[in-house]
């Protein structure tokens, strides 16, 4: 098995004194695509928000670590330094901020948190057309303010490009599939499996094998009540389409 | 003797008796205070400072000095009751861009503007604000004769000390007026603007202000249709810190006489700290059944999903606060943009109020 990329140690979050998570732990390898799946409620998107440290999801006990270092002591932004990268389930409209220049500021702000040099503005441009092309995002959309009027798939395909341009070492999908039609769903799973590699890793967060037929999974892992409470591979996620999730929240 | 309790305006005691009384203590005119020497270059230049005005020498034939003694009329003019000031006439005519630049001004100056464009003309005005160490008592009348028009683009490049900015805009029927303000405002700043539309009139007022811990700046517009069909257009944009007192009286009036108004007003106010203070008083008096009009006001703190978004991308957390006020006051400007023409600030001004002057 490869080293792993993320390891959540016994975690344990609260919102407003309310614990979500309860003890949880999991290992996503580096280079590996692994699923978390649970009924509404059982702290899927408390766990996504957690880990890019978001304000209000307290950490009250154990630890994540990526690529071996522990990020709690790290605000959002360093967090994404670091290599982390929340797709959100609703990606927040910013009327004002062009599209394209959030994404060079983005870029630049990372380069400057890692010590490296920034990207030539021409190659940016470069780079930025390509992914949009390949994710069927028009010119514009890179002009429009970020989010402002976009529908679901073209937000969601907003995300894939950031995901393709920032590469992060760790991409969380926070429920990508949802509001998206068909042929959305397959451009941003397309998206998606163009950017696995053996240095970076994903955790795929849904309610529906749907997604699953397109990213195929590693590993698929039931989060309920705040714990996995079950993990299988790819076969894992049919059965729970066919059975529900009845049996794991009863456990 | 002058009593700052009858001063209006964000109602602390500390401001009311503490940080006006310079402004009390304005000077009556001084018989030194003169046109000197013409400007070695620009066009449609008028230099103020404390001893004296310079112009640029195109404007010599478009100006006349005169004092003025000042009667007590509103709680403006009570600052200078029974006091002379110097009292400025511009002429402007066919298609003038001139700047009012107060930037050199140190120390006190009461001043009068009388203002007039000619029928069928198009002008355009800079005022530039004084430095921190400046009281400015300003009143400006402003005749805006048939079917004329007038952008006025109010900019402090800095914060203020303390200015009372009082100005009356006349609009004769089918004349327009836009009036773009952009402040950091200062230890005391009232700004009020006054307009008076004839039938047919358009009035477009924007106004954006970023306070610093500790400023002030009372922002009052007051629009009057007093005749047919004409329009009028109010959007405000605030940012307060902590400790700063940030106001906004916005008042549309509609008299009898204005059948078929159309008058909008909005203010949004982002308050950055919890010390943080606004007031706000959207008003509006309709006298007249056949019009359009509509005000909105909104107050809260900045969006913090957007923060978060901004955060995860990588972008720190200081950066990512002056993209969204940038983005607030952006708005603010390309809202006004088809309005003000090319008298617009430019990207660095507005980096720098989205920043906020030190």
């Amino acid at each position: 098995m490869s080293n792993p990329m993320l390891e959540v140690c016994d975690l344990a979050v609260e919102i407003g004194g309310k614990r979500i998570i309860n003890g949880m732990n999991l290992v996503v390898p580096a280079g590996e695509v692994h699923a978390i799946m649970g009924p509404n409620g059982a702290g899927k998107s408390t766990l996504s928000y957690a880990m890019a440290g978001r304000p209000g999801y307290d950490i009250v006990g154990g630890d994540i670590l990526l690529d071996g270092q522990s990020i709690l002591g790290l605000d959002v932004s360093e967090r994404a330094a670091a290599g982390m990268f929340l797709a959100l389930q609703y990606p927040v409209e910013i009327p004002g901020v062009a599209n394209m220049s959030f994404l060079k500021t983005a870029l630049e702000s990372l380069a400057k948190a890692r010590g490296q040099e920034k990207q030539a503005t021409v190659e940016f441009m470069r780079q930025v057309k390509a992914e949009a092309r390949a994710l069927q995002i028009s010119e514009d959309m890179l002009r429009r303010p970020l989010n402002v009027g976009f529908s679901g798939g073209e937000k969601k395909r907003n995300e894939a490009l950031q995901l393709a341009m920032l590469a992060p070492k760790m991409a969380v999908l926070d429920e990508t599939d949802s509001g998206l039609d068909i042929d959305a769903l397959k451009i941003v799973a397309e998206g998606v499996n163009r950017m696995r590699d053996p240095a970076r890793s994903f955790l795929v967060i849904t309610h529906y094998q749907r997604l699953l037929d397109y990213i195929v999974p590693d590993q698929v892992h039931v989060l309920a009540a705040g714990k996995i409470v079950a993990s299988g591979g790819a076969d894992l996620a049919r059965e729970l389409e066919e059975s529900g999730y009845a049996a794991y929240e009863a456990a | 003797m002058f009593d700052a309790s009858l001063l209006p305006g964000p109602r602390t005691e500390g401001w009311r008796h503490g940080k006006i009384s310079q402004l009390a203590d304005l000077p009556s005119f001084s018989q030194h205070w003169s046109v000197g020497d013409d400007l070695d270059s620009g066009h449609g230049r008028l230099l103020f400072a404390a001893d004296g005005l310079r112009m640029s020498q195109d404007m010599r034939s478009k100006c006349h000095l005169a004092p003025k003694m000042v009667h007590a009329e509103d709680v403006h003019a009570m600052l200078m009751n029974n006091k002379t000031v110097p009292q400025l006439d511009i002429f402007l005519g066919r298609s003038d861009d001139v700047t009012l630049d107060f930037s050199s001004l140190h120390g006190s100056l009461p001043l009068q503007l009388n203002i007039t464009l000619e029928d069928a003309s198009t002008s355009s005005i800079s005022f530039h604000g004084a430095a921190a160490d400046a009281s400015l008592w300003l009143r400006i009348n402003i005749q805006i004769a048939h079917g004329a028009s007038l952008k006025f683009l109010q900019h402090d490049g800095a914060a203020s000390g303390h200015r009372l900015f009082d100005m009356q805009v006349t609009q004769s029927a089918q004349s327009s007026f836009a009036f773009l303000s952009l402040s950091h405002g200062g230890r005391y700043v009232r700004d009020e603007i006054t307009c008076r539309l004839a039938s047919n009139c358009k009035a477009d007022l924007f106004a954006g202000h970023h306070l610093q811990s500790g400023r002030h700046r009372d922002l009052r517009f007051r629009v009057d249709h007093l005749g047919m069909q004409s329009t009028s257009n109010q959007d405000v944009r605030c940012v307060v810190h902590d400790r700063a007192v940030s106001g906004f009286d916005g008042l549309i009036h509609v008299s009898e006489a204005g059948a078929q108004t159309e008058a909008y007003q909005e203010s949004k106010v982002v308050l950055m700290e919890d010390g943080a203070l606004h007031h706000g008083k959207p008003e509006l008096e309709i006298f007249q059944d056949d019009v359009v009009c509509s005000h909105g006001a909104a107050i809260g703190q900045l969006d913090k999903d957007a923060l978060f978004y901004l955060m995860s991308r990588g972008i720190a957390e200081d950066d990512a606060r002056d993209m969204l006020l940038e983005a607030f006051f952006s708005g603010l400007v390309e809202s006004a943009t088809p309005f003000m023409g090319h008298v617009i600030p430019s990207n660095e001004d507005m980096l720098h109020l989205a920043r906020g002057a030190a």
